[in-house]
């Protein structure tokens, strides 16, 4: 093992919607090469969290640094292009009028200016890399199809497609198998361990197999406050983890009863 | 003294402009339905204001209340066969409320003729106070348009309808799972909106006479005016219509009218780009 | 190469035919109608302009002859001052040439800056516009006021634009040069080719694909590393230049320009132009234009009363029965045959993998 680096340092980072506080005093740092998963109830914080980090929500205090420079508050396109954070959003975001093909090529990383756009070409090698995300995404041969007429896991691949090919330093994906069939999720959670392998990757899921397959370590949010963290079995043993989790299964079974 | 007159003559055209933008509100601010129509609307009002109490020699009042129910009945027409297709499909309807507004201004061209009519002024004389001279139908105009102002501000906010309306408007799908007729509440309140314009048509009819063109000098003013009034809001839109008004007429004293106009426009394009919610908060609801 | 051509989308064949029509059109027709053709095809750039900001990026412009119109001016202002002071200026007093048309009496510096001025206005206004939240509906509105204020400015400024009656008696000049109708009418169909050529490139390179997602989702765009105002400037400012240009070459062919050619009615016009046509694939912006301006003579010719009605029609039949447009409506019978046998042959793939 190397020398651990940081890549995501958030420190004390609160936002508040209208007096609402959605995330308050949390601290959390992603090593190069790590894959973090970030758990919690619905409403405990892990999509404010992902906004604030790639820049959709702008933040009321704390920082954020990505690889030791301060991306607080900076514009959603330059912490994607200038900073590399990719993200997958929960629902299938992709640009429903164009082709597969052509939704890869514009999600491509290095030609995001007016004039970098306009002097791009298809070279060989543009090509090929299209090609490469297009076989990993298993879309290959529906590459001249658009994209409104894919099936929904169709959609999230492309999607995933979409962040592959921006090369990021860090892919976030938020709830990666959400409304997908078994099949479907079988091969997303393939495609996933691909991409795990060079890539540091922060993903929010409910899916606790899917957890405990491929998380290193696991933070545990509540209440928009940071409750725990650690790998799968720490995270697993914790009192309060568990408090959080049962107390919303009794409140679940209180209104079924 | 000078001063003095401008502004009495501000607060009238404030009126007037009020009075055309109204239905703007409900149908852009609260239907999302850019109406390219709606000139003719007030076109329409204007023709039949003129038919009735020109022509048939009604009186003012029932000629009034006539264009409003039958420009509103011509609303209703349009609504059920162009613009309720077209819900949430604004180039679509921008367009389409264009070709209705082609074939209208046609068709009153090709039956009513193409020449400028003239309605007498209901109220002749003017008022003087210390030299500041104000026409009679003027005072008319501005008492008129705090009346209508007032009686769609109640059917609005104050009437079961009203409230419908705003909840259609606002969530479509839950008020379709409440039970209200989202299609009913629809025409009604788009049906409304056409009758407010051709009430200003007919307003409009004494001073500025009727022409099947008349219609295209009104559209821009009362989009502009109502974006600026932060598209739902009356109480906005009347202080809108205030500041445009009032700043025209002022600086038209100064100036040439045209440049004034020109001038307020610009600024108010620029006000629109800083404040694209509109200059005044929302009222409370 | 035969691979190649078979995969053409249908609208290329229809540019082609579209071409060679107007190339044709002189020796079949009088130069009357040639002439005729010629503004038409000058509408054509027009409308291939406001494409880009329209079908493309989906900046819906209601004032963009505001734009088509200022280059228009600038030229017709220049042709006026040709030979010295021109007598409506006399009449309204003014004596001497202010600097503003003095720079105008060059031919090159006038086609210049009927270039250089629409498109460095839309830049402008684009920075202004797009750089802050204003978005959708409050585009088409601002620029609808901008044509209305366009419009009567250029009425109201008689002593150097005659007023609503505008400038007439413009010669078919191409830089001080007159031609006849033909020459002209080539001249015209030759820069009507290039720019083809130009927002063909465009829209084929990953310029054209990002406008396409702009106008599909700016937010998206914008986690993938886009700047999108950047592009909407982009777009704004040349397609600004292209109005100008057309502008430039109608008024020769036109022989004359006044406040109507700024305002609002022809900024609807064009949109329908591309509506009826089918917006975002360039085709359906040409093949519009040329369509209803050859029905608008046509049946002005039988009947001047009849042509509002025809063309409200028309809209609505477009609006309710093809709403992508003629073009957009083939394209999606071509897309639909070509989707179809990918499919099939995945499926028989697929049948044989599990066989």
């Amino acid at each position: 093992m190397g020398e651990v680096q940081p890549l995501l340092r958030v420190e004390h980072l609160s936002v508040e919607f209208k007096k609402f506080k959605a995330l308050t005093d949390v601290n959390l740092t992603v090593n190069k090469g790590e894959v973090r998963v970030v758990i919690g109830p619905n409403g405990a914080g892990k999509s404010t969290l992902m906004d604030l980090i790639c820049g959709r929500t702008k933040p009321t205090s704390g920082k954020v640094f990505f690889d030791g420079v301060d991306i607080t508050g900076k514009e959603p396109y330059d912490i994607s292009a200038k900073y590399g954070i990719g993200r997958k959003f929960q629902n299938p975001n992709i640009f429903n009028m164009l082709t597969v093909y052509e939704n890869i090529e514009v999600a491509l990383r290095g030609y995001n200016t007016v004039f970098r756009a306009l002097a791009f070409r298809r070279t060989a090698e543009v090509r090929e890399k299209i090609d490469r995300v297009l076989e990993m995404i298993k879309l290959s041969e529906k590459r001249n199809i658009i994209a409104s007429s894919l099936s929904h896991g169709e959609r999230q691949w492309l999607e995933i497609g979409m962040v592959i090919a921006q090369d990021p330093k860090l892919i976030i994906l938020d709830e990666p198998t959400a409304g997908m069939t078994a099949a479907e999720t079988y091969k997303t959670g393939e495609m996933i361990k691909e991409l795990l392998a060079d890539h540091t990757v922060m993903v929010v899921e409910h899916d606790m197999d899917f957890v405990k397959q491929v998380a290193q370590t696991v933070t545990v949010l509540h209440h928009g406050q940071l409750l725990a963290e650690g790998t799968f079995e720490e995270v697993e043993k914790d009192p309060r983890v568990i408090q959080v989790y049962l107390k919303d299964d009794s409140d679940e079974e209180a209104k079924e009863a | 003294m000078f001063i003095a007159a401008q502004l009495i003559n501000g607060i009238s055209a404030s009126a007037l402009l009020l009075i055309y933008s109204l239905g703007v509100v409900v149908i852009m601010g609260h239907m999302n339905v850019v109406n390219m129509a709606h000139g003719e609307c007030i076109m329409l009002g204007a023709y039949v204001c003129y038919y009735i109490n020109t022509v048939a020699g009604a009186p003012f009042f029932v000629a009034l209340i006539m264009s409003f129910v039958v420009t509103a009945l011509f609303g209703l027409l349009i609504e059920r066969l162009v613009i309720r297709k077209l819900y949430g499909k604004t180039a679509e309807t921008l367009l389409a409320t264009y070709a209705l507004s082609l074939i209208v201004k046609q068709l009153v061209n090709l039956i009513c003729g193409s020449e400028l009519k003239y309605i007498a002024i209901p109220f002749e004389g003017h008022l003087d106070i210390g030299g500041v001279t104000i026409p009679y139908y003027n005072i008319f105009i501005i008492l008129f348009a705090a009346v209508i102002l007032l009686v769609t501000w109640i059917i609005f906010y104050k009437t079961p309808f009203g409230t419908k309306m705003r909840a259609v408007t606002s969530n479509r799908p839950m008020t379709e799972c409440l039970g209200i007729n989202a299609h009913a509440v629809d025409s009604l309140t788009f049906a409304f909106g056409v009758g407010l314009a051709g009430l200003a048509g007919a307003v409009l009819a004494p001073i500025r006479g009727v022409s099947p063109f008349m219609g295209a000098s009104y559209i821009t003013d009362s989009f502009i005016n109502v974006c600026v009034g932060g598209l739902q809001s009356m109480i906005g839109t009347t202080l809108s219509s205030l500041l445009i008004g009032e700043s025209t007429s002022i600086l038209g004293g100064f100036w040439n009218e045209v440049d004034a106009k020109i001038l307020v426009f610009l600024i108010v394009v620029v006000l629109i780009r800083f404040r694209p919610d509109g200059l005044f908060r929302k009222e409370k609801r | 190469m035969l691979e190649r051509i078979k995969k053409m989308p249908v609208n290329r064949w229809v540019d082609i035919a579209l071409f060679i029509f107007l190339l044709i059109f002189p020796l079949i027709f009088n130069d009357y109608r040639t002439g005729f053709m010629g503004k038409t095809a000058a509408y054509m750039i027009f409308a291939l302009s406001l494409d880009l900001l329209w079908g493309y990026t989906g900046l819906m412009s209601f004032g963009h002859a505001a734009l088509f119109g200022l280059g228009g001016y600038i030229v017709g202002l220049s042709f006026t001052i040709q030979d010295g002071i021109p007598s409506f200026m006399a009449r309204m007093g003014v004596e001497e040439l202010p600097w503003f048309l003095k720079i105008l009496e060059n031919n090159i510096v006038a086609s210049l800056l009927g270039l250089i001025i629409p498109g460095a206005f839309a830049a402008f206004l684009g920075y202004f516009i797009f750089s802050s939240k204003v978005s959708g509906i409050f585009f088409s509105l601002i620029t609808m006021a901008l044509a209305q204020i366009f419009e009567t400015f250029f009425a109201n400024q008689s002593a150097y634009t005659n007023g609503t009656s505008g400038l007439g008696g413009l010669p078919r000049s191409f830089f001080g040069i007159e031609l006849k109708v033909k020459p002209f009418y080539y001249l015209t169909i030759g820069i009507v080719i290039l720019v083809y050529l130009l927002c063909l490139w465009l829209t084929n390179s990953r310029f054209g694909k990002v406008l396409m997602s702009v106008r599909e989702d700016e937010r998206r765009l914008s986690f993938i590393g886009y700047n999108p105002a950047r592009f909407k400037i982009a777009v704004y400012a040349l397609s600004g230049m292209l109005a100008g240009l057309s502008g430039m070459l109608f008024v020769p062919f036109n022989g004359m320009i006044s406040p109507t050619e700024l305002g609002i009615s022809l900024s609807t016009m064009v949109l329908i132009w591309i509506a009826v046509g089918g917006r975002g694939n360039l085709t359906g912006a040409m093949l519009g234009t040329v369509l209803i301006n050859w029905l608008q003579t046509l049946l002005s010719e039988y009947s001047a009363d009849i042509w509002p009605l025809v063309l409200g029609a028309l809209i609505l039949a477009v609006i309710f029965l093809i709403p992508t447009g003629i073009i957009g409506k083939l394209k999606e019978i071509q897309y639909n045959i070509a989707a179809r046998k990918t499919l099939e042959k995945l499926s028989a793939k697929e049948e044989e993998n599990h066989g």
